[in-house]
């Protein structure tokens, strides 16, 4: 097993948020991984990060993910990660694609069979509020929408 | 004011607190002082700060536009494993513009990592932190920041 979590384990990451494969997405966190999305609750462990991502894949597709930067630092069986990217996000309602510019930091955790997980995770927006994080808002829309059609 | 649990076990705590207290008083150095050399800073809406000199230039530059009156931190997890310890926190936040505007109200969380120093001592190295309010609510300080500066005359 790899002595870090490689450049191909955080691909998967990538590639999974784009596909849309949750199943795929959640082997990559740890059992009781905490993730920090920017204005929304914490997640704690599988059950509730799975939730979080089929309301998201509900109503955005991630069209494009150009990472921008990657520092690792391994320290024994844990790691630090902080990456940024550019991502452009699709409404699945409608709408031009919102384009955003993204910064993450992670801690993974290496785990008794040798796999690396994710235990730790946030990540929030460089853009000004109104600009990129309007993603958010977009939903917040989205379900005005679909409420007041139903 | 400032509130939050302190746990004998953890050695994070008392450099923590210090921390948010220098915050409180705007005491930039002492900031300057918790701050690893190599600090990485990620505030949301803005840019990456990088190094001890971005660091203090963006504190310099807050306590220009902000000071914060009241902290409180209603859930706090720490693991220490060597010489890095991982810290996410929630906080609630009061911070009154310098402008003389309302008060601004924030609910958020904070993901801190540690680094021991060679001389036993805890140092900030990576820090993030975003809002869990929705936006246009907390995450205003930064709209308040631009109509501040908007507002100031050209020189």
């Amino acid at each position: 097993m790899s002595d870090q979590p490689s450049q191909k384990v955080h691909d998967e990451v990538i590639t999974a948020s784009r596909s849309g494969d949750l199943t795929r997405l959640l082997t990559l966190f740890g059992d009781d991984a905490v993730v920090m999305p920017p204005n929304d609750t914490t997640l704690y462990g599988h059950e509730e990060i799975r939730w979080w991502w089929e309301d998201y894949f509900k109503d955005f597709e991630i069209s494009s993910v150009v990472e921008t930067e990657r520092e690792l630092t391994v320290d024994g069986n844990q790691a630090f990660e902080r990456t940024a990217f550019s991502v452009s996000i699709i409404p699945k309602a409608g709408g031009p694609p919102i384009m955003d510019d993204i910064r993450s930091l992670s801690v993974w955790k290496q785990e008794a069979d040798g796999n690396w997980k994710i235990s730790h995770r946030m990540w929030n927006s460089t853009k000004p509020v109104g600009a990129g994080t309007n993603r958010y808002m977009t939903r917040m829309i989205q379900k005005k929408r679909s409420r007041s059609s139903s | 004011m400032i509130n939050e649990f302190v746990r004998p076990e953890d050695s994070i705590s008392e450099y923590r607190q210090a921390f948010f207290k220098a915050t409180q008083a705007g005491d930039v150095k002492t900031l300057v002082s918790f701050a690893a050399d190599d600090v990485v800073i990620m505030s949301p809406n803005d840019c990456t700060v990088y190094g001890i000199a971005e660091f203090q230039a963006w504190w310099e530059e807050y306590f220009q536009y902000f000071r914060l009156v009241a902290f409180n931190v209603p859930e706090r997890s720490v693991i220490i494993d060597g010489d890095f310890a991982i810290e996410h926190s929630a906080y609630m936040v009061a911070v009154v513009p310098a402008s003389g505007e309302s008060r601004i109200r924030d609910d958020g969380r904070i993901f801190a990592i540690w680094k021991r120093q060679p001389d036993g001592a805890w140092k900030i190295w990576q820090m993030m932190w975003n809002s869990t309010s929705p936006i246009g609510i907390g995450t205003n300080r930064y709209m308040s920041r631009l109509m501040q500066k908007k507002a100031r005359p050209k020189r």
